[in-house]
């Protein structure tokens, strides 16, 4: 039997006192790409951090090759060859995408050789299949980009093991299979890869094994054959799947809340639509094609042309500010950028917005305050339930919950929420799931921006399909099946050949 | 504005009193009779003994820097009398506006060599070591150098008398508290401005000699660009509370008028008495020391419009090409008692006002 | 009327393009142009401003303060502060005086820069390992300074001989019309320069200073790279402090300070310089440059002292925040 190529015996991880990985005996094989599944808080993110250096496993053994080795530092992780690339991949912005994929190892001894810098950069890419610009300057990136930059980095390395973390969750189809084809030329290199995701078509596709990690513990490992959504989600939750399927009996009222009037803006061509009183609202397409204009335009961070009107009054959404006062809560897709403090508490997060409501002549009653998050915590069923620490220490999915749960006093009359359970655990997910429809029984109007298809056909009321910047296609959900609605979404092509008069 | 010396250089004086003749005779220097007798090798010498320079109709060009800013009324005024002595012996004057720091009045100098002139006159912030350059620079182009207010290297120059200064201020101390008590000290930082340091030893060395006389620790005032009257007070302030008992202190000396000012609030805000003596004057601080109120009883000054007035001769001399010895001036002391500080004040505006008028058409 | 709006829309893309080339060359030279502009107003003010003489004068005046704006360049680069490095030119000034007489110039200049380089390590130290923010350990290390100097000199100043020929000529030289010090200035910013741009430090540094995290996980020793960037800063204000030795023939007890807020000015402005948007050597030469040409010209037009700050601080305005009207982000959340 050959050694594997990581070894890890009885690791454990406490957080002063708070236990997250109660002793995880598990092996990776060379050239294996092995998934890892499991709810948020199981501990998948603290064991990948404890391999990539981040932390210090609190007892344990962790072997290289059969040897055991200490790894205190990312920079020992660096040099074993263990790498990462996490949710929130960060790039140096000011540098060019070259300079980004060859930063920590260029070519040259003390001076560099700027020449050689780009040469690798560009055959790296062009291995892969990326085509960016290596001039480029990293800010300019969309997330996706980013991401592809960051794993062209990582196969620069020549690393041994790379563990990738929900790395579709920002990617449009097309893109995950440039994502997929590059995995695979990792493990033709005998690279191990981790592959973390709640996609579970994914991970049947790619890995050759999978390990469910609940509470800490290996629930179990499975090998690709015996992949199957009912037993993970077994050895995740210990529930059926049959228990998530959710779906939108039909909210939709008769009054119409939200009206866009030929809303166009410099990536995306007139459009309009009008939404009703509890009516959920789907848009997807390719990433870039011109649903992010929505999020952009509605929620007041960039100009548009046309009109926006709620509740009948034409309203000027020239600010985040303005959007939130014209009744407009925009849940954003970076979170943890765009949405939280993560040095402030989960308490102070969720009250920041309901201050105006909170406090009585200027000043905020703390009392009521706390009160309020506790309600906001338990209603949303956010782990764990400690409102005072802060934000930045809990789990992505929780993350959401808690951004979600910022907007709940406000009773906005419409909700736009960007991909909302990327990189959320399945049980948080029906959750969030059944939140959203609540918010839509309540009368407001939601708009879900997604790009998973299973989410919006179990959301949705009706659907919109955005290509080139324009609408391809704006029908009820029930016109939709789940292969018709990813063919409209690749191919720009309506399903029954005819496109009926829009829902409105 | 009263004076030491006799006038012999051309400047109004008022007769002496008996008590300052007094005060003369207690002198260390600066007494015409006391450096004949003592045969001094030091050839740095009191008023008496400068030069009487007549112009031989050559016309010269001198360079000088306006450096003062507008809290610098002295300098002005010395630059004021530079100009009108220049003016006034044929000579023409060239200048360039800079600001009152080092860097500003080297680079104005360097501006000047380029300008066609006979003679630069260097000062006052820079010392002979930093401006050595530029003397040599200018030396080599053929234009004479001489120092205002400050040394130069291979060159004459008209010098504030600090050793002066601190022993007729030591000795006007000394007389009055009969040579019994405790007194203190306070001017800017130590090494910001030399003349002040000097003047600060000078007056801790003449107070060591004297058995029933003793000196507090130094009281750091800060540096110009800070607001040096709160700095004072605060000083001040700090220092009483530190001695409370009302006859542990008997006086304070300022070198500088904003740190007198502010000592002078600060006796007033705690209630004490103490005399309070100052160097420089300024138009507050005359004001104030005018007052009956106010516990300021003595002060000297540096009679910049003399040093300007020697300045200006020395350079239109030199650029005649007359013999003048590479020697370092050094001014008479001004000082007044309170009963003069209403009429110095007038005589300080009025010299101020000819100064500002004159200067305006140099740029100044 | 139907004619008019035939090529409207042609017509509308066309000046649109021609006006973003003309923003595109605003972004990226306007603040050259304000320079250059600003220069040439003083020359037609004062016929002595425009002279090969003036602009040697210039040049020698910011001798010093160019290096310690470079030095200071590297630490803004990190992503830190450094306020110690006024008080550093003193510093090393006062040690290369102390020493001369006992170790020849040649090993006292040597002593003096190995001073410099410790200082640097000090304040590397103090903001990686002992976790200080650079604010507060430079500003610590600007008083602790600050009373060494004053320790060692006693207030007074500390006097080279004028027969120090040879190290006098490091500052008073000349080769032609120009001084030795500009040559030494000119020969620190290539290398400076090259250190920057092209080696791995430099790349290292800009890193760190643009995203510490990505550093970090790359594996690039994110504290060795900031200490050296504090290192860099006080050696290039520890040179700037030996010619200002050989300049004044002597160290003085004090004035360094001068330096620390000229540099600040003089990094920010030279940041906007080739549209870059981030601190560089030769944005931070041109800054400082035109600080002192501005000096220079108020000199000449004789301009008043009250006005003098007045325009100092419009023309820093106006230089900056053209450039910052111009590279309009899209939405401005940077106020440092």
């Amino acid at each position: 039997m050959e050694t594997p190529l990581i070894e890890l015996r009885e690791v454990r991880k406490d957080f002063s006192g708070v236990h997250v990985l109660k002793g995880i005996s598990l092996s990776f094989r060379q050239g294996e790409i092995h998934g890892l599944l499991g709810e948020n808080g199981a501990g998948k993110s603290t064991l990948i951090k404890i391999l990539t250096g981040v932390y210090a496993p609190s007892s344990g053994e962790i072997l290289l090759e059969g040897k055991p080795v200490t790894i205190h530092l990312p920079i020992d992780a660096h040099r074993l060859g263990l790498g990462a690339v996490y949710q929130d991949s960060e790039l140096a912005g000011s540098f060019t995408v070259a300079d980004n994929i060859v930063l920590g190892n260029e070519p040259g001894g003390i001076l560099l050789d700027r020449g050689a810098m780009r040469r690798e950069a560009v055959a790296i890419m062009e291995q892969i299949g990326l085509d960016i610009d290596p001039g480029r300057r990293a800010s300019t990136l969309t997330a996706a980009e980013m991401q592809m930059v960051t794993l062209a980095t990582l196969f620069h390395r020549r690393y041994k093991l790379i563990i990738l973390d929900e790395p579709t969750a920002r990617l449009s189809a097309p893109e995950t299979r440039l994502l997929f084809g590059l995995i695979e030329r990792f493990r033709r290199e005998g690279i191990t890869i981790i592959y973390i995701s709640h996609r579970l078509n994914e991970v049947k596709e790619l890995c050759d094994r999978a390990t469910i990690l609940r509470d800490g513990l290996v629930s179990g490992t499975l090998e690709r054959e015996e992949i199957d959504e009912d037993v993970v989600t077994q050895l995740m939750v210990n529930r059926s799947s049959a228990e998530l399927d959710i779906s939108n009996p039909g909210l939709a009222q008769s009054q119409v809340i939200l009206e866009l009037q030929d809303l166009s803006t410099d990536r995306l061509r007139p459009l309009s639509i009008r939404l009703r009183a509890g009516e959920i609202l789907g848009v997807t397409g390719p990433l870039g094609a011109g649903m992010e204009q929505i999020e952009r335009s509605l929620g007041g961070l960039g100009a548009y042309r046309g009109t926006i009107s709620i509740d009948g009054r034409v309203c000027d959404i020239g600010s985040p500010a303005k959007a939130r006062a014209a009744g407009i809560a925009l849940i954003p897709e970076d979170r943890r950028k765009q949405a939280l403090f993560p040095n402030l508490s989960l308490g102070e997060n969720v009250t920041l917005p309901a201050l105006g409501d909170l406090s009585r002549v200027g000043l905020i009653g703390h009392g009521r305050a706390r009160r309020y998050a506790r309600s906001v915590v338990e209603r949303l069923g956010i782990l764990p339930d400690a409102p005072e620490r802060a934000m930045r220490y809990f789990s992505g999915g929780n993350q959401q919950k808690a951004v979600i749960g910022k907007w709940l006093k406000r009773e906005a009359r419409a909700y736009v929420f960007v991909e909302p359970t990327s990189g959320v655990d399945v049980g948080a997910i029906r959750q969030i799931y059944e939140i959203i429809l609540e918010l839509a029984r309540n009368g407001a109007v939601v708009i879900v921006i997604s790009t998973s298809v299973k989410e919006l056909l179990a959301l949705s009321e009706t659907i919109a399909v955005i290509h080139h910047g324009a609408i391809s296609a704006l029908l009820p959900r029930v016109k939709f099946t789940r292969d018709s609605l990813l063919a409209a979404t690749i191919s720009a092509t309506a399903p029954a050949a005819v496109a009926e008069p829009t829902a409105a | 504005m009263t004076e030491v010396a006799p006038a012999s250089d051309g400047n109004t004086s008022k007769p002496l009193t008996t008590d300052r003749r007094r005060i003369l005779a207690g002198l260390a220097l600066g007494a015409g009779a006391a450096a004949i007798l003592a045969g001094t090798a030091r050839k740095a010498v009191a008023a008496d003994d400068f030069p009487a320079i007549k112009s031989n109709g050559k016309k010269v060009k001198v360079g000088l820097g306006l450096n003062y800013g507008p809290f610098n009324q002295p300098w002005r005024r010395g630059c004021w009398q530079i100009a009108k002595t220049v003016q006034e012996m044929g000579g023409q004057l060239v200048t360039i506006r800079g600001e009152p720091s080092k860097q500003s009045e080297q680079d104005a100098a360097r501006q000047l060599l380029d300008r066609g002139i006979d003679v630069l006159v260097l000062g006052i912030y820079s010392t002979e070591s930093e401006t050595a350059y530029i003397v040599d620079d200018a030396h080599r182009r053929g234009i004479k150098t001489v120092g205002f207010m400050v040394n130069a290297k291979d060159s004459p120059a008209v010098l504030e008398d600090t050793w002066g200064t601190g022993a007729i201020m030591g000795n006007w101390i000394q007389n009055k508290l009969q040579r019994q008590g405790t007194i203190v000290q306070t001017a800017e930082d130590r090494g910001f401005y030399t003349p002040f340091d000097q003047e600060v030893d000078m007056l801790t060395l003449m107070t060591k000699y004297e058995p029933r006389m003793k000196m507090l620790p130094f009281m750091t005032g800060s540096v110009s660009t800070t607001d040096e009257i709160s700095k004072g007070r605060e000083n001040c302030l700090s220092l009483l509370q530190a001695h409370p008992d009302p006859n542990s202190l008997q006086l304070i000396t300022s070198w500088w008028w904003p740190l007198t000012i502010g000592a002078a609030q600060a006796l007033q805000q705690m209630n004490r008495k103490a005399i309070v003596t100052n160097h420089y004057f300024s138009n507050q601080l005359l004001s104030e020391m005018a007052s009956p109120d106010s516990p300021i009883q003595f002060s000297t000054d540096v009679p910049y419009h003399i040093a300007g007035g020697r300045v200006g001769q020395l350079a239109i001399a030199l650029g005649q090409g007359q013999d003048v010895p590479n020697d370092s001036y050094m001014t008479p002391i001004s000082f007044i008692s309170k009963d003069q500080a209403a009429q110095a004040l007038t005589e300080l505006k009025s010299m101020d006002d000819q100064a500002i008028a004159l200067l305006k058409q140099y740029g100044g | 009327m139907a004619g008019t709006t035939v090529n409207s829309a042609a017509e509308r893309r066309a000046v649109r393009s021609q006006a973003n080339l003309a923003l595109g060359i605003l972004k990226r030279w306007g603040t050259i142009i304000v320079i250059v502009l600003v220069g040439l107003l003083f020359a037609v003010l004062s016929p002595y401003f425009g002279t090969v003489s003036n602009f040697n004068n210039i040049l020698f005046s910011m001798i010093v303060s160019a290096l310690v704006s470079m030095g200071l360049t590297y630490v803004v680069a990190a992503g830190s502060f450094d306020l110690s490095i006024g008080v550093v030119v003193t510093t090393v000034s006062i040690t290369t005086a102390l020493l001369i007489p006992h170790t020849g110039w040649e090993l006292a200049i040597i002593g003096a820069l190995v001073v410099a380089c410790a200082i640097g390590l000090v304040n590397g130290l103090l903001v990686t390992y002992a976790r200080l923010s650079g604010i507060v350990s430079t500003l610590g290390m600007m008083f602790v300074l600050g009373g060494i100097n004053q320790y060692l000199t006693n207030g007074y100043q500390v006097p080279v001989d004028y027969g120090q020929v040879a190290f006098r000529f490091l500052g008073q030289g000349r080769l032609g019309p120009i001084g030795f010090p500009v040559f030494l200035l000119a020969a620190v910013f290539v290398l400076g320069h090259i250190l920057s741009t092209r080696s791995r430090a430099g790349h290292y540094i800009g890193a760190v200073g643009d995203n510490p995290m990505a550093a970090y996980y790359s594996g690039i020793l994110v504290y060795r790279w900031v200490i050296v960037a504090f290192i860099l800063s006080a050696l290039f204000a520890g040179i700037g402090g030996v010619i200002l030795t050989s300049i004044s023939s002597s160290a003085q007890p004090v004035g360094g300070e001068g330096y620390l807020l000229e540099a600040f000015a003089a990094v920010f402005l030279g940041a906007t310089i080739l549209g870059k948007g981030k601190p560089h050597l030769l944005g931070t030469l041109l800054g400082v440059f035109f600080l002192y040409m501005v000096s220079s010209g108020m000199n000449m037009v004789g301009i008043s002292f009250a006005t003098r700050q007045l325009f100092n601080g419009l023309v820093l305005i106006l230089a900056v925040g053209a450039n910052a009207l111009l590279n309009r982000e899209e939405i401005h959340l940077k106020f440092i």
